[in-house]
């Protein structure tokens, strides 16, 4: 089983037009933890996810996905 | 939420970063210099001790507002926090183990293993946070 979660937050940052800064400021977190989740450092909890998916106005799963995640775990 | 109030918090976490990285290597040094003067003393120990607290007080934010203790503390310094302080108590473990060792080849005594344990322990537990949370600001 190797599993990571990705992300498209750079990319639905950039198509907003926001800094770093910008979405830290909007999802109330530091400018370091948005840095850290688009560069796959840190992987944020189910609450910021949400949190920043509302700020693009996406679901949570066009925003995070996992990969190599296609295989059920009971198979 | 004030940009003010986010900025400030930024340049709060990388002072803190710096300072922490900072203390960990001084205390090292500082420690390291005392082992050959026959260790350090309890008025040195308690120097220390308050320095340190009152870093951990300073970098909490505990006299902040509450929305820049927020942003200060939010979820990846937690778990830079988290595994800084992992670092510390592995390394803690391993100084002690290798403390146990060299009694085997040396002769000193329960207080200079406390201190060398001590010293290890909190120091890296310092200087990994620094790093990591200085690591986190780049891109």
């Amino acid at each position: 089983m190797n599993e990571r979660l990705l992300n498209r937050v750079r990319e639905k940052r950039e198509q907003h037009g926001f800094t770093q800064a910008e979405l830290a400021y909007r999802v109330g977190v530091s400018r370091k933890t948005i840095n850290t989740i688009e560069n796959l450092v840190f992987f944020p909890s189910a609450l910021l996810a949400i949190r920043i998916a509302r700020c693009f106005d996406v679901s949570v799963e066009e925003l995070f996905w996992i990969d190599g995640g296609e295989t059920s775990l009971l198979e | 939420m004030s940009t003010v109030i986010a900025d400030r918090a930024e340049r709060l976490a990388k002072w803190r970063a710096v300072i922490a990285v900072l203390m960990g290597t001084a205390l090292i040094v500082t420690q390291g210099r005392r082992m050959d003067d026959g260790g350090a003393g309890p008025i040195s120990w308690i120097v220390t001790g308050l320095v340190v607290v009152a870093f951990l007080v300073w970098a909490s934010g505990r006299f902040r507002s509450s929305l820049l203790r927020h942003i200060l503390n939010d979820e990846s310094s937690d778990l830079n926090r988290r595994r800084s302080l992992m670092i510390g108590f592995w390394n803690m473990l391993a100084t002690a183990v290798v403390c146990y060792a060299l009694t085997f080849l040396k002769d000193y005594g329960p207080r200079d293993a406390i201190q060398i344990i001590m010293t290890v322990g909190i120091s890296s537990a310092l200087i990994s946070f620094g790093v990591s949370e200085r690591g986190s600001t780049r891109s």
